[in-house]
């Protein structure tokens, strides 16, 4: 079989393939029906649903490697499919092809307590690695993604947690990768390159070619196996929350970059009232009627340690921040509502739901770029604008609102100890609605050429082709984007791999 | 009207915003990230667990619906197996409802109602439990002469004859299957040695619908409940109690759309339970045993009962209760539920062997529940490390 020499139609050749597929993962594990296909057509975003010809569930690497074989061969696309709650299209099948749906390998094989990491397959939730790395006094960093999400995926996709103030993005805590690459062979990078390497390697050995696979979503391989890196979990924690109100972005984005530098606390994060409200009451009716009682920011700070001792000292470090920054402290009672409607005590560490996916109405278009901290309140004010601009509140009994809280929000974070900031910008319409996905393409549309100019960089290839929002970075790049080419059409010469990212056509890839 | 179901009216339409508010968020796959301590039990969707693809968890289900709402699907047998292979546990909706009020048990609901008005449901294997509710009025095929035959040789008042507080509505599963007789009579006997004023209605007992209601049969269900809310609001009682957990559920639950029961309906359970508080019921003999308890869907997450069966094993001297790593609302279903265990037995037994594994796996030697299906899905689980024993046959043996 190949599509290459000969003239197939595509019904034939996923008949060919699917074939193929059952006698490597046999007969339960690779289906055609439409029934099944439609439920990996849709994932968080505004992209246009679409389903693959075949879903395949590999259950080892092996597997995997035999499944890219056959899709190489044929010239079939191949989507990669971890757990399913992609934020940007990721794993929506654009141009159809096969479904490689990971879920069967979800194993956490071993938490390396003197190395402090964990080697996992991309089934494995941030849940399920949470409570192995509890065991044994470590954590995972945890993003702000529910506990449901792939800790692989989401660790390879630059994934932004809270503990990202000190140790940065997702790909920063990664140790080594098993790769499957196009053509089926397998690679070893970081500390799995050698048997005895144990967890100490963190990049290479030698340039380091585990970046290519980097915020790759699928386009240059399937990662199979990760060693990731675990942090101490604290004996004793508790919480500081802080406030500012709407016009105070200037103070709020100083106090963010301070608290980084200052080095005292385990997290810290910025939540808008009505991301606190929803935290707090877990339903879209009650953050509505909490949310007048919260300024516009709201400055959770984590902070803990090994010892009661260790813990007040970075409360009194966090009060001189608050103090030197003008932030003021919370009420009690806001600290008191937390605790008693929250359960807070792992809100921190394992996040069930994050107020992103509480405020779900369908989808949400996400902006989620890096930037230097002192741009952020100039962009934060500009998205204010698009927002009323785009989801200007029509009804005349809200007219007293700018536009619906629930409709659109924007998150800061600073950075690697507040080096930079990564800004997300999201906007919540539902998909069953066409004048909400409009509005939503719309500010898409408005939003980008101004995050390009203030120097905003979106470090991940989103967007699909259907809405036309590829990865909006690519053409900025040069040199560096006709290297990423080459090395993508070397790599995978008929551009099976999730087909459509990397803001490389087909004709650049050379098919 | 629809134009993509035969029907005049589409339930799909009723969900149709939920379908598309789905997030995605795939929380629905697992138990609450708060009661997460076992890896090796932190799923909650017994179909998605077993056959792995999306279109059997609810977030797979919301898009079939919205394929079929859009006319991209056709239906075919497929649809079927991921539509009757769900056992409507509701552990999905659970954490789902927390997230911004959607509803993925409605959406379930809503498809099997409509591929039954479209006539592709019932199931080959679900006729004769519909063709039975029509004939007998029970899913069992039993003619109604016999559905007092658990109460033979007890005289147990009719209360349309005889003035008294409660009415036991006993069901059809526990009124007719041999195996599950024990569990009406022994409700019986701790209410009378415990001094309620009781009764029954005997032969002239409807069933509650249930079974016409989880198979999709709106219409015949709507037909059985109404005429069942006149006949149980024609009878002057305080309280309707009753053992069987998916009678529990309709009744307390699903009346409701219907007007609903002027008397308050409450699990057996509930009223044991306030018995031996007030030492109406007094628990006597020690019943060593270490038990760990298995938390019926309708009557946990339908209806809310998770507190009464636990403190009824508290206060039985001897026993030491130990809970599995799913428990209360996270608890994992027995498979049984909604025609799943006579459509796919095969499944149903795989479910029930993995809720027993995780049962012997808290190195507890009795597993206690407290609904007649759980009972018989359980029960065929070939398992000597644990007992299966039904929690009011350990009241009785305490009270001696």
């Amino acid at each position: 079989m190949a599509i290459k020499e000969i003239d197939l139609t595509v019904k034939e050749l996923y008949e060919e393939v699917y074939t193929e597929l059952k006698k490597i993962v046999g007969e339960e594990w690779v289906e055609n029906d439409p029934m099944i296909l439609i439920g990996y057509s849709r994932d968080q975003s505004l992209e246009t649903a679409h389903n693959p010809n075949l879903v395949v569930l590999p259950e080892s690497t092996e597997q995997v490697s035999k499944i890219l074989a056959v899709a190489s061969r044929s010239g079939a696309p191949v989507v990669a499919w971890s757990t399913g709650g992609n934020t940007g299209g990721g794993c929506i099948p654009q141009r159809g092809g096969i479904i490689c749906d990971m879920r069967r390998m979800d194993k956490v094989f071993d938490v390396d307590v003197e190395n402090m990491s964990v080697r996992i397959q991309p089934g494995a939730t941030f849940g399920k690695v949470y409570i192995e790395a509890e065991k044994v006094g470590l954590r995972n960093a945890v993003p702000s993604a529910p506990a449901s999400v792939s800790m692989l995926s989401n660790y390879l996709d630059k994934g932004v947690f809270q503990v990202s103030n000190k140790y940065g993005v997702g790909t920063d805590s990664i140790l080594g990768l098993e790769i499957v690459l196009p053509d089926g062979e397998i690679v070893y990078t970081g500390c799995l390159s050698q048997d005895n390497y144990g967890s100490i390697c963190v990049e290479g050995p030698g340039p380091d070619i585990s970046g290519i696979f980097h915020a790759s979503m699928g386009t240059m391989g399937i990662c199979t196996q990760m060693v990731a890196q675990l942090y101490p979990l604290p004996k004793f924690e508790d919480i500081v929350p802080s406030r500012c109100d709407e016009d105070d972005m200037e103070r709020v984005t100083e106090f963010l970059r301070e608290i980084a530098r200052e080095d005292c606390t385990i997290e810290t994060i910025l939540f808008q009232d009505t991301y606190l409200g929803m935290g707090i009451t877990m339903n879209h009716d009650g953050a509505e009627i909490i949310r007048p009682q919260l300024p516009r920011h709201n400055a959770i700070v984590y902070i803990g340690g090994e010892t009661e001792e260790e813990m007040e000292i970075r409360r009194e470090q966090t009060m001189g921040v608050l103090e030197r920054t003008g932030v003021e402290l919370s009420p009690d009672t806001m600290l008191e509502l937390m605790k008693s409607l929250v359960p807070w005590e792992r809100c921190f560490k394992i996040i069930q739901v994050t107020p992103r996916v509480e405020r779900m109405t369908g989808c949400f278009e996400l902006f989620w770029f890096n930037i230097a901290m002192d741009q952020a309140p100039d962009m934060a004010r500009h998205f204010e604008k698009l927002t009323r601009k785009n989801f200007a509140d029509t009804d005349p009994e809200k007219s007293d609102r700018p536009y619906p809280y629930e409709l659109a929000t924007f998150y800061l974070q600073a950075l690697e100890f507040g080096r930079s900031g990564m800004l997300e910008m999201d906007a919540y319409p539902n998909q069953g609605e066409p004048e909400g996905v409009k509005r939503g393409l719309a500010m898409a549309r408005d939003a980008i050429p101004f995050i390009l100019e203030k120097g905003g960089q979106f470090d991940r290839p989103y967007g699909g082709e259907q809405s036309g929002f590829g990865w909006v970075q690519a053409p900025l790049l040069g040199t560096y984007f006709e290297l990423l080419k080459g090395l993508k059409h070397h790599m995978d010469p008929y551009n099976i791999m999730n087909p459509g990212r990397l803001g490389i056509t087909a004709d650049q890839a050379g098919v | 009207m629809s134009e993509l179901t035969k029907s005049p009216y589409d339930p799909l339409l009723q969900v149709q915003k939920d379908s598309y508010r789905c997030g995605k968020c795939m929380l629905c796959k697992f138990i609450d990230h708060n009661e997460m301590t076992d890896t090796d039990f932190l799923a909650i969707c017994p179909s998605g667990l077993r056959y792995k693809y999306e279109a059997y968890y609810a977030s797979g289900r919301q898009e079939i619906a919205r394929g079929l709402l859009e006319g991209k699907l056709e239906y075919n047998d497929r649809l079927l197996h991921i539509l009757f292979t769900c056992t409507e546990c509701g552990g999905c909706q659970v954490i789902c409802s927390d997230q911004g009020n959607k509803n993925p048990l409605k959406t379930i609901v809503a498809l099997r109602e409509r591929v039954f008005r479209d006539e592709l449901a019932p199931l080959p294997e679900h006729e004769t439990l519909i063709k039975s509710m029509e004939n007998y009025e029970n899913p069992w095929q039993q003619p109604r002469a016999r559905r007092d035959a658990w109460m033979r040789k007890m005289k147990l008042p009719d209360p349309r004859k005889e003035k008294v507080d409660t009415l036991f509505f006993v069901g059809c599963t526990q009124a007719y299957d041999p195996k599950l007789q024990n569990i009406a009579r022994m409700t019986a006997e701790i209410l009378e040695a415990a001094g309620v004023k009781f009764g029954v209605l005997g032969k002239d007992e409807l069933c509650c619908g249930s079974t016409l209601l989880r198979m999709g049969n709106y219409d015949a269900y709507e037909k059985m409940a109404q005429k069942n809310v006149e006949l149980l609001n024609s009878i002057d009682v305080d309280r309707i109690i009753t053992s069987c957990s998916g009678c529990n559920s309709v009744l307390r639950e699903e009346y409701e759309e219907l007007g609903g029961l002027d008397a308050e309906v409450m699990h057996s359970l509930e009223l044991v339970d306030e018995l031996i508080q007030s030492g109406d019921i007094k628990l006597k003999n020690k019943v060593n045993r270490k038990v760990t308890y298995h938390d019926p869907c309708h009557l946990g997450r339908y209806t809310g009962v998770y507190d009464a069966p636990r403190s009824i094993l508290e206060a039985i001297p001897g026993i030491e209760l130990v809970e599995m790593p799913r428990n209360r609302a996270n608890s994992f279903c027995c498979g049984a539920g909604a025609g799943v265990r006579t459509a796919y037995p095969e499944f149903a037994g795989w479910v029930a062997g993995e809720r027993v594994r995780e049962a012997v796996s808290t190195g507890a030697d009795t597993l206690v529940t407290a609904c007649p299906f759980c009972e018989q899905n359980l029960g065929d689980v070939k398992q000597p490390k644990i007992e299966l024993v039904d929690i009011l046959e350990l009241v009785r043996e305490s009270m001696g």
